[in-house]
């Protein structure tokens, strides 16, 4: 039995946040009000006696009292206004966390054809933007709207209290302005809609003419585009009138009813004075308490649009996920446990929202155990049938049985307990190797702690894992690229030492061509200007490779050697090269590949570049040239190919590095570390040490010769575990973008294999994968037979022969299932896939 | 075959290996139609390797996920049957070959070799695919390109079928795919 989860998040009402888990806080937040009101009366009351009684007693005793209360009250009130604010925002902030963790948990469990239609920017944004006035109301909610109103009242009964006549007359402007106010809001709400729907039709006016800006050219038409967009802007600019007199008519009208306030006091209030009928402290008084009506009235009105506002916008994003989630996430009642992973398909039909039959009358059986292949044209269903027993997708009727039990009544925790999945597009997330591999199992045993949690999986069982997908030795180059903690691994370190013995050895004749060593008179083209010229370990984080663009004393001994001038041209040179090149690139690691500017810093260097169109280097300040500095000193020739190393720098890189040596015993005797083949080098990667230099080549050939020998080195010096697990820390990249394709498919279908599904459902998981990876995903597959159930959607039909069962599919239907070489044989429709339409 | 590290006395040519990528890439016709921006991320993006005499570039039912623009030297494209290899043409300096590989992933039906020490400018799949997507308006372009190198193919087999004298037209008609 499933359990329901909770959908009404989307139909919960904005006002329902207001007091949910904030009582306590709501009503604290009430009697500060309460107190606040009065202590914002108060003064007006000491103020009527100060000049009614105190003044005509001349009584100085009883004047500083009252003045003593006066100070009292405003200061209280101002202390308990920020109380007051600090509340508001506390509970304005906490209820817009609560909102986005409870809209985004359920957004993440709505089905996938709401994705399909909507994209993740308005996801995104939805969460981040369109709610956060929300805060700004639910903090607001109580605290305003009760505050102001009891501040008015009082005022009110004050004047009334005052001169019941005079207040009743001065405070009969209100009711007019809040008849008048609310309906000039209306017509400013809906001049606004209109302002948004032209800005609209400008907005693609504007794209649709500079999109085809080769056709104005072509054609001369700039008059005919200019005069499509003088009518549109000309409308724009009607309705924004409108739009702002709306607006300020609001303000104007609300300015206009407090002004008259004062008015009728000084006619009727002064008229009573003349006549003795109230004294002239009153009129002081009366005076006071209608300006201070100001505040909380403007207040209101603020709170008023706020509130609309916030409406708005919360309606839309509620209106936005008001989808349901298709599957229960919870078992409820007894586990179905562990299956057998017997598949039924019955009469499954699978339709489009718009009607389209993508499944048309499926029927199929696969025994546990028994592999089967889905192949057929593009779009002919493979995918979605792959998806509707995956549980991914709901079907619109007949029945995926798993083991006898309805796949559309079992829960999310049941399927991803017995099945694993593997996309096409598999999506890695950001992270670790290691958080990756572990991504399933995690998800798994994030169902029911106290249910039937696997154990997490040990180092070994994920280095199984990445040598059945042909991943091991990309991460053990990940490990090996990896540049060591300065102050940890010592043991590590003295066995890499012996490594590179052992290299120099048996191997070193043989890869001689394909290291560049390092020498103290050669200048290295695969390492950066600062690692030419520094040629050692930092010892001190200020001469860390990455820092010396800040390093003050780096930058004298540059200046020293005659190198600051010809690295300054260097890195604007780098810098404007980049930015010409990339323009407005996507934010992404993979385009920074091949340029010493770093993406964190892009930006920076684009203004750079527009300044230096003004300004000569000399002009810059000193964060830009530490900018420009840096990027120089990160230039890698054999890899930053946009421009040349000029030999005048290569000479003065390398007069520099002796330089530097003497230059930094006398200056920083702890600085630096210098290169020795007898010490391991701190700055440089574990691969570096052992070959003491850089690998210049990375020929399939070249490399898998020496993964093969630095396997035996590592096997040898007992590293391997070790460094594999070093490289199962590679940072991936925001997406896996740090991975190729290939990597990031072997990644996805090591995570699934990791948690040992009884079924095992592959849609299309190899086709990123030479022939060589997908035999060896193939074989993997092979001694599963007869213990878990496989289906798989392929592409590559030479691998059919390893599957019991074919399933060939054709416009949403299965027209032909059987064995694959009896459908061969056949000469049916497989037989026409795999060669082709005959005569 | 080794990633060509340019020999140290080479960083001292005025041109940048980015600006010889990129005339080699506005030699293409299957690219010259792109932006010029759209080029230079690409020559940005694609690398230089030597090959030595007889190494091979493509195997033979691999799937290939690069395009290689000759810059020197000479492949050779061989298909295997029944374990025996049949030469099936030979690419020279300034030939651009496998751009269908940038587009989608597929066994290779012919192997690729080094005929003598070759320079190529390879271009690959994922680094061309990523530059697409910020130059999204490429990809119609090269697909015209191709639709117009499938009809000159067509046209080039049709007058060959009319020299022979005896025309059979039966394996021409690529461009009605």
């Amino acid at each position: 039995m499933a359990k329901a989860t909770d959908l009404s998040i989307t139909k919960r009402s904005l006002f329902s946040w207001v007091l949910k888990g904030k009582v306590s806080l709501q009503l604290t937040l009430l009697v500060i009000i309460l107190v606040i009101v009065f202590l914002r009366v108060l003064p007006l009351e000491i103020q009527k006696r100060i000049v009614n009684d105190v003044i005509s007693s001349k009584d100085t005793s009883l004047l500083l009292v009252y003045c003593l209360i006066y100070f009292f009250a405003v200061s209280l009130a101002s202390g308990l206004k920020f109380v007051i604010n600090w509340l508001q925002t506390l509970i304005g902030q906490r209820a817009m966390t609560e909102i986005r963790q409870q809209v985004y948990s359920h957004i993440l469990r709505l089905p996938l054809s709401f994705f399909r239609k909507t994209q993740a920017g308005t996801v995104s944004s939805s969460l981040v933007v369109e709610l956060a006035p929300t805060a700004d109301f639910i903090g607001m909610a109580i605290a305003v709207p009760v505050s102001n109103i009891l501040t008015l009242l009082a005022f009110a009964a004050y004047l009334v209290w005052l001169s019941p006549l005079l207040g009743i007359i001065t405070l009969s402007i209100y009711p007019i302005a809040l008849f008048v106010i609310p309906r000039l809001q209306r017509g400013a709400n809906e001049a606004n809609k209109k302002r948004l729907e032209g800005t609209q039709k400008v907005t693609n006016q504007v794209t649709e003419s500079i999109s085809g800006i080769h056709e104005v050219h072509g054609h001369g038409s700039f008059w005919l585009e200019e005069q499509k967009f003088n009518t549109l802007a000309k409308q724009l600019l009607k309705i924004r009138i409108i739009w702002m007199l709306y607006r300020y008519g609001v303000k104007v009208i609300n300015n206009l009813f407090i002004g008259l306030g004062p008015v009728l006091v000084f006619v009727l209030g002064g008229y009573l004075v003349i006549k003795g009928e109230i004294a002239l402290g009153v009129i002081v008084a009366f005076l006071s308490a209608q300006e201070k009506l100001y505040d909380p009235w403007k207040e209101l009105i603020e709170f008023y649009q706020i509130y609309q506002d916030a409406s708005v916008r919360y309606k839309k994003v509620m209106q936005t996920f008001a989808e349901e989630t298709e599957f229960a996430l919870e078992q409820v009642g007894p586990a179905v446990g562990e299956i057998a992973g017997r598949l039924e398909v019955k009469s499954l039909d699978f339709a489009t929202e718009s009607g389209i039959k993508l499944l048309d009358n499926v029927n199929l059986t696969v025994e546990a155990g028994e592999h089967l292949a889905l192949v057929g044209f593009s779009g002919s269903g493979k995918s979605t049938l792959a998806q509707c027993i995956g549980q991914l997708v709901s079907y619109t009727r007949g029945d995926v049985l798993l083991d006898g039990l309805p796949v559309s009544a079992l829960s999310k925790e049941e399927i991803v307990r017995n099945v694993g999945f593997i996309a096409q597009d598999s999506f890695i997330n950001s992270g670790t190797v290691d958080d990756n591999l572990l991504y399933a199992v995690r998800a798994m045993n994030s169902y029911n702690p106290n249910g039937r949690p696997i154990n997490e999986p040990t180092l070994d069982d994920k280095i199984t894992v990445l040598q059945q997908t042909g991943l091991f030795i990309d991460i053990l180059r990940f490990g090996l690229n990896t540049i060591l903690d300065r102050d940890q691994q010592n043991n590590l370190k003295e066995k890499i030492l012996r490594m590179r013995q052992n290299f120099q050895k048996n191997f070193g004749q043989e890869f001689a061509g394909h290291v560049e060593f390092y020498h103290d008179d050669k200048y290295l083209y695969h390492s950066s200007i600062a690692e030419n010229i520094i040629f050692g370990t930092p010892l001190r984080k200020d001469y860390d490779l990455g820092k010396l663009g800040d390093n003050r004393a780096f930058q004298g001994f540059l200046d020293a050697c005659n190198l600051r001038q010809p690295l300054l041209e260097t890195g604007v040179e780098l810098i404007r090269q980049t930015v010409d090149i990339m323009g407005d690139v996507p934010k992404e690691e993979f385009f920074f590949a091949r340029t010493p500017v770093r993406l964190e810093e892009y930006d920076r260097c684009i203004t750079l570049t527009e300044k230096l169109r003004a300004l000569s280097i000399s002009r810059l300040d000193d964060d830009e040239n530490a900018l420009i500095i840096d990027t120089a000193l990160r230039f890698i020739p054999a890899l930053h190919k946009i421009i040349v190393l000029q030999p005048l720098l290569e000479k003065l890189v390398l007069n520099g590095r002796n330089e530097f040596r003497g230059w930094s015993r006398k200056h920083v005797p702890d600085g630096v570390s210098f290169y020795s083949h007898t010490d391991y080098l701190g700055s440089q990667s574990i691969l570096n040490n052992i070959f003491f230099g850089n690998l210049v080549s990375n020929t399939p050939a070249v490399e898998d010769r020496l993964n093969q020998y630095i396997v035996f080195l590592l096997v040898e010096e007992d590293l391997l575990e070790i460094v594999s697990a070093i490289g199962m820390d590679f940072d991936v990249g925001s997406k896996g973008d740090k991975l190729s394709g290939g990597q990031r498919q072997k990644l996805a279908i090591a995570r699934v294999l990791l948690k040992h599904p009884r079924v095992l459902i592959m849609d299309e998981a190899t086709s990123a994968l030479d022939n060589k990876s997908q035999g060896r995903i193939q074989k993997l597959l092979e001694p599963m037979r007869g213990k878990y159930t496989v289906i798989s959607v392929i592409h590559r039909l030479d691998m059919l022969p390893s599957y019991d069962k074919v399933a060939v599919m054709k416009a949403g239907k299965i027209v032909e299932l059987g064995k694959p070489g009896e459908l061969r044989s056949n000469k049916g429709v497989l037989y026409e896939l795999i060669h082709g339409k005959t005569k | 075959m080794s990633l060509s590290t340019e020999k140290p006395s080479e960083y001292g040519l005025n041109r940048s290996g980015f600006h010889q990528d990129l005339e080699h890439l506005r030699q293409i016709p299957m690219l010259s139609g792109l932006e010029y921006g759209c080029l230079k991320l690409l020559a940005m993006l694609c690398r230089t390797i030597d090959f030595r005499t007889d190494e091979q570039l493509i195997v033979a039912g691999e799937d290939n996920d690069c395009a290689y623009f000759i810059v020197s030297g000479r492949l050779v494209a061989s298909y295997t049957e029944d374990e025996t290899e049949h030469a099936v043409r030979e690419f020279n300096s300034g030939h651009f070959i496998c751009g269908a590989a940038l587009l989608g992933s597929e066994p290779a039906l012919f192997g690729l070799q080094a005929a003598e020490d070759t320079k190529v400018m390879c271009l690959h799949r994922e680094e061309f695919q990523k530059a697409m997507q910020k130059f999204p308006n490429g990809i119609s372009q090269i697909a015209a390109s191709l639709v117009s190198d499938l009809v000159r193919w067509d046209r080039s087999m049709l007058a060959m079928q009319r020299k022979t004298g005896e025309p059979d037209y039966s394996s021409v008609g690529v461009s009605l795919l």
